[in-house]
């Protein structure tokens, strides 16, 4: 691979062993991949923090690099961590859990990072064109396909040592042939962000390797892009949709290739799907909404409809928010909403938290990657049911029968 | 004695030792205990040359090999059929050797499946196999 002069010295150590470690990962996985040079990144994301991920070996592996005086050179975000500022019905983590957690964070922060989300597309909208360095697989087609950025699905460690070197390797969608459309996926029109998501998953297993060109979906508010593209990912390893009407230049990245393949989605395959998973409660049920993390119009939206109706004290169910920091709400708001069983929490992900070990036997989320990685990470089955249906439970009261 | 043709991703030394075989692809998290050094389904690794078709799994796999470097549990080298960011970036942070077998899977598998157990890195260019 070529190096710039200061990318050799990098490789050489004049920058610190952990610089010289990190441009050796990330120029050995490059070359395995037949790029050429590396290149500057505008923006890491770092996926692979939550203390139930990692374990210990995470743990150990962060903190040498801190102790080493790695430093980030590009503006870092990591993924939200487990969920150890949580509380379920009273129930927190065991200390043990909490320090070992909040070491990763703190080295993180210590190395730059500026927030924890799996959202960074709220917290530094990327550029059309911009070079990026992401793992975390919804923020990676979001770049993509929404922003018409350029960043391969990167791992979390890799994305770690992207991160202290600033740089990627020239590979992957970072170059315009790999970016061409190779199916066509037609999606008949659908009613909420459920829906739409639900199509995301499906299309992703219909085409787990290639890059979608899809139709339909140009009309759909911003959300429900954002759950579609993290369904998608959830069961495709693709790192972009081209979406009709949504990706920049969508049009000559369709001219530019040829399409082998085409799908339509039905209505009744997607109702199909929505139905062996759907369940309005369960014993000891979390209800979350918030997977991918809301926006903060999102939050807002959903705490003025809760607080605008008559209040009423739910003891029955928990619902969580789950959103990025900075969301200004009174601790006064957050008391009103407490009332009605609804918490917000930011910079924490509860799919990549053991929630079985606060004493919660079932997930009820509106989103479909929560619903295909909560039995899987967090240890306890997860079932669906769309935003509207929750709110108004939690905001009215009504009872949730199965 | 047969002589299987590989490529240096992680330069190391020359060597000999036992062959650590896995069958299937591993998944180094949740497999692996970093403490003995046995990952499931292969037996004990600190030492040997560990010779697997792929790696699957968690991407956080890569610091699974760090923990076992630090436990002084590592192999000695991993020849591995299929190569993918999150081995190499394992083998890297952690400093072992790490080959692509150029030779077809089976070949190896057939040679080891015989009861073969003895191998040597030769140059970086062959797993010499007894």
């Amino acid at each position: 691979m070529y190096l710039t002069k200061e990318e050799e010295a990098m490789f050489n150590g004049e920058f610190g062993e952990a610089t010289e470690l990190a441009i050796k990962v990330v120029v050995k996985v490059g070359e395995v991949l037949g790029a050429t040079r590396l290149i500057d990144v505008a923006h890491a994301h770092i996926s692979g923090i939550s203390y139930f991920n990692i374990l210990d070996y995470g743990v150990r592996f962060i903190e040498d690099l801190e102790h080493k005086g790695a430093c980030f050179r590009t503006f870092t975000t990591a993924n939200p961590y487990a969920a150890i500022n949580a509380d379920f019905n009273g129930k927190f983590f065991s200390n043990e859990v909490i320090n070992k957690q909040m070491r990763v964070v703190n080295a993180l922060k210590n190395m730059g990072a500026k927030a924890f989300t799996c959202a960074p597309y709220y917290i530094r909208t990327p550029r059309e064109g911009e070079h990026l360095a992401w793992a975390e697989s919804n923020a990676v087609l979001y770049a993509n396909s929404v922003c018409g950025a350029r960043t391969n699905r990167e791992g979390g460690p890799l994305s770690l040592m992207e991160a202290i070197i600033g740089k990627t390797y020239l590979s992957g969608v970072h170059l315009d042939e790999n970016r061409i459309p190779e199916v066509s996926v037609t999606v008949e029109s659908l009613r909420n962000e459920l829906e739409v998501a639900a199509a995301g998953f499906i299309i992703g297993k219909y085409f787990p390797t290639s890059i979608p060109y899809v139709k339909g979906l140009s009309y759909s508010y911003e959300y429900y892009l954002r759950g579609f593209l993290a369904a998608f990912g959830s069961s495709s390893n693709s790192p972009m949709v081209v979406l009709e009407g949504v990706t920049p230049n969508y049009k000559r990245l369709l001219s530019r290739g040829e399409i082998s393949k085409s799908e339509n989605i039905s209505v009744a395959e997607v109702h199909e799907f929505i139905k062996e998973h759907i369940k309005n409660s369960c014993s000891n049920a979390l209800y979350i909404i918030g997977c991918p993390h809301l926006s903060r119009k999102e939050v807002h939206d959903i705490v003025s409809y809760v607080l605008s109706k008559d209040r009423i004290d739910i003891h029955d169910r928990e619902m969580w928010l789950i959103t990025y920091s900075n969301i200004k709400l009174s601790d006064n708001l957050r008391r009103k909403l407490l009332k009605h069983g609804i918490k917000i929490y930011e910079n924490i992900c509860p799919v990549v938290t053991r929630l079985s070990m606060i004493g919660v036997s079932c997930v009820i989320t509106d989103s479909v990657k929560a619903l295909h990685y909560i039995p899987k990470l967090a240890g306890v089955p997860a079932f669906l049911l769309n935003r509207e249906s929750m709110i108004r439970a939690f905001t009215r009261g009504d009872p949730l029968v199965d | 004695m047969i002589r299987l043709r590989i490529r240096a991703i992680v330069e190391g030394a020359d060597c000999c030792s036992d062959v650590a075989f896995s069958e299937k692809p591993v998944s180094f998290l949740g497999d692996t205990d970093v403490r003995s050094g046995v990952i499931k389904g292969v037996g004990e690794v600190s030492g040997k040359i560990l010779l697997l078709p792929a790696s699957v799994g968690s991407t956080v796999g890569s610091y699974v090999l760090y923990a076992l470097s630090k436990n002084g549990k590592a192999p000695l080298a991993i020849v591995t059929s299929s190569i993918d960011p999150i081995i190499v970036t394992g083998a890297v942070i952690s400093n072992i050797p790490l080959y692509q077998l150029l030779e077809p899977w089976n070949k190896a598998k057939n040679i080891l499946m015989n009861g073969s157990r003895r191998g040597c890195i030769i140059k970086g260019e062959y797993l010499v196999i007894d």
